[in-house]
């Protein structure tokens, strides 16, 4: 999703949606705008990293981990490597539920895990315990 | 809560006559005023009790509920209808007030030995409970090492004290606030269950209990929890409830909880509200 | 051809995961109105490997496709045309192996949705769950890959992009 961006809203609160399927992006975007949030979408980790070096650092990335070229586990490490994003809230969302995966995820740098099927109001509570609401 | 993969009943909504009925089975059960606003509540509610007594919609529930008064039937669909919805850290805010100001407090105050007492009050299927004791192994696990805790959850619903015995969670339910780590340091996965650990199970003792009945199983406590129940009772009975919890339940100096968008202004003046950093809690005055 | 029942769940399994990821996607009932060329019914598949592979094949007729995409695109999609429907069935059946897995002994690795025109498969070789939805059922079918139909040029037809 790599391009051109518009102009930082001053003082709105910038997530970076980072899903391969396109109804999942769309899903969590939405959710994520309804709690007042402006959104970024990336198709996966590589693509996540581009969209980064463009727009500068987020407030929050919600991240899938099952992707083509790179997946989610793969861009927890590299993006927790860069200065500019290793204080970035990261909340994984994934469908993925397998207890040892989630802590091979936090341990790589998520702040917090969510497993699949999401909506605005489970979505909105991480979001308010990480104080991002 | 329960899940239906059927969103192809149809049949919504019941009579004026139907809903009258329910509304006095219900009020003079459990005390709890439902009004036309939780109309809502018989279509989303009473399609799963139709289906587990095999009953061809929401209709014949109550065609049944008044024929053959049926006290199995009548405990599950009041039940359907008086379940609280909930949520591990429901609100937040609130579990961080009692962990940085009021449990320090009550463990300051209390003479050694004494166990801090906590009563959920409308415990639902356990997820303020557990809540509670996850919060306090985190943040005070000499209180649990030294046994010097207590909670008691207690709810009108048999089936929910069940459901809090046994710890068992779906999916969707742990990911109602339920922080990642939190779930992986205390519970454990079973198929598509989530089961919280036995020594947080040990730290609770469950009761059904009628708030409009006597407490029996109710010790005396340091903190009372009464969140997002006291929106469903008459001005009357809150009142009545607001004075036992005072003159039964609190120690001395004990704390109140209510929901975040509760107050007891107009219904009880002997709570002062002390504010807090995130919410607020009441005391009652001292005499 | 490997029976059903040395598959590594039983139809129970599969039916309680399925009706729990229907009921809290919270799937909403409407007319919908197709574009043109829709397909009469869309299907989505993943692949589990673990101690064996299996395949997870979804399938459901267009309008309960475009019930389901309304949950993922909201009023953002673009009204049930070619790909918001295939979009959301490779999401749906992503969901659905997720909530399978925990199911399954042993290490399980989900794999990246694709889309497929399905061959009959012998139901001794596969367990289905028929789940009724509105104005139709999905059918959430897992089978070992061996036996799990082939990618057809059919599935060409279907424009648009499902990662």
């Amino acid at each position: 999703m790599s391009g051109e961006f518009p102009a930082r809203i001053e003082g709105a609160t910038y997530a970076l949606v980072i899903d391969d399927s396109r109804a999942a992006r769309m899903l969590i975007g939405r959710a994520v705008r309804s709690l007042g949030l402006e959104t970024l979408d990336a198709e996966h980790g590589a693509d996540a990293l581009a969209v980064l070096e463009e727009s500068g650092p987020v407030d929050v990335m919600l991240v899938d981990w099952n992707m083509p070229v790179m997946d989610g586990l793969e861009f927890l490490k590299r993006v927790r490597k860069i200065r500019a994003h290793a204080g970035t809230s990261i909340l994984m969302i994934s469908s993925e539920s397998d207890p040892k995966m989630m802590a091979r995820a936090l341990i790589a740098g998520a702040d917090d895990y969510l497993v699949k099927p999401v909506d605005a109001e489970v979505i909105g509570d991480r979001l308010s315990a990480m104080h991002l609401l | 809560m329960a899940i239906t993969a059927n969103p192809t009943d149809t049949d919504t909504g019941i009579g004026t006559q139907d809903f009258e009925f329910l509304r006095k089975l219900v009020r003079s059960e459990s005390g709890i005023e439902l009004d036309q606003n939780h109309q809502y509540l018989v279509d989303s509610r009473l399609p799963p009790v139709a289906r587990q007594y095999k009953l061809a919609g929401i209709g014949e529930v109550m065609r049944q509920l008044r024929r053959s008064r049926d006290k199995k039937l009548q405990v599950d669909v009041i039940d359907a209808m008086t379940t609280n919805e909930t949520s591990f850290f429901r609100d937040q805010h609130p579990f961080e007030d009692l962990t940085e100001h009021v449990i320090p407090k009550i463990i300051e105050a209390n003479p050694p030995g004494t166990p801090v007492t906590i009563w959920c009050a409308a415990a639902s299927s356990g997820q303020e409970p557990y809540t509670l004791a996850m919060m306090i192994n985190e943040s005070f696990p000499e209180l649990v090492r030294d046994r010097q805790i207590k909670i008691v959850a207690t709810d009108l619903s048999r089936t929910m004290i069940k459901r809090t015995e046994e710890g068992r969670y779906s999916q969707f339910e742990v990911n109602r606030g339920l922080p990642a780590s939190l779930l992986l340091d205390y519970f454990e996965q079973d198929g598509r269950e989530w089961v919280i650990r036995q020594d947080l199970r040990d730290m609770i003792e469950t009761s059904v209990v009628n708030l409009l009945e006597p407490w029996p199983t109710v010790p005396k406590c340091d903190l009372v929890l009464l969140r997002n129940v006291m929106i469903y009772f008459s001005p009357d009975t809150k009142r009545e409830i607001l004075r036992r919890i005072r003159a039964e339940v609190l120690r001395p100096g004990g704390y109140l909880m209510l929901g975040s968008s509760e107050t007891l202004i107009g219904i009880d003046d002997n709570y002062e509200k002390h504010k807090m950093d995130k919410g607020s809690i009441y005391r009652p005055e001292a005499r | 051809m490997m029976p059903a029942s040395e598959l590594p769940l039983s139809l129970e399994d599969l039916e309680l995961a399925t009706a729990e990821v229907l009921g809290v996607i919270g799937v909403k009932f409407d007319e919908y109105e197709l574009r043109e060329g829709t397909p009469e019914r869309l299907t989505a598949r993943v692949a589990i490997h673990g101690a064996s592979d299996l395949d997870l094949t979804i399938e459901a007729p267009a309008q309960v496709a475009a019930a389901v995409a309304a949950v993922f695109f909201g009023t953002d999609g673009d009204g049930g045309a070619t790909t918001d429907l295939p979009d959301a069935m490779g999401e749906l059946a992503n969901i659905t192996a997720g909530a399978i897995k925990p199911m399954l002994d042993g290490h399980w690795v989900i794999g990246i949705p694709d889309r497929f025109e399905p061959q009959p498969i012998s139901s001794d070789s596969a367990i289905r769950a028929i789940v009724p939805l509105g104005r139709g059922v999905v059918s959430i079918t897992v089978a070992h890959s061996a036996d799990a139909p082939v990618i057809t040029e059919a599935a060409s037809v279907v424009e648009g992009t499902m990662s």
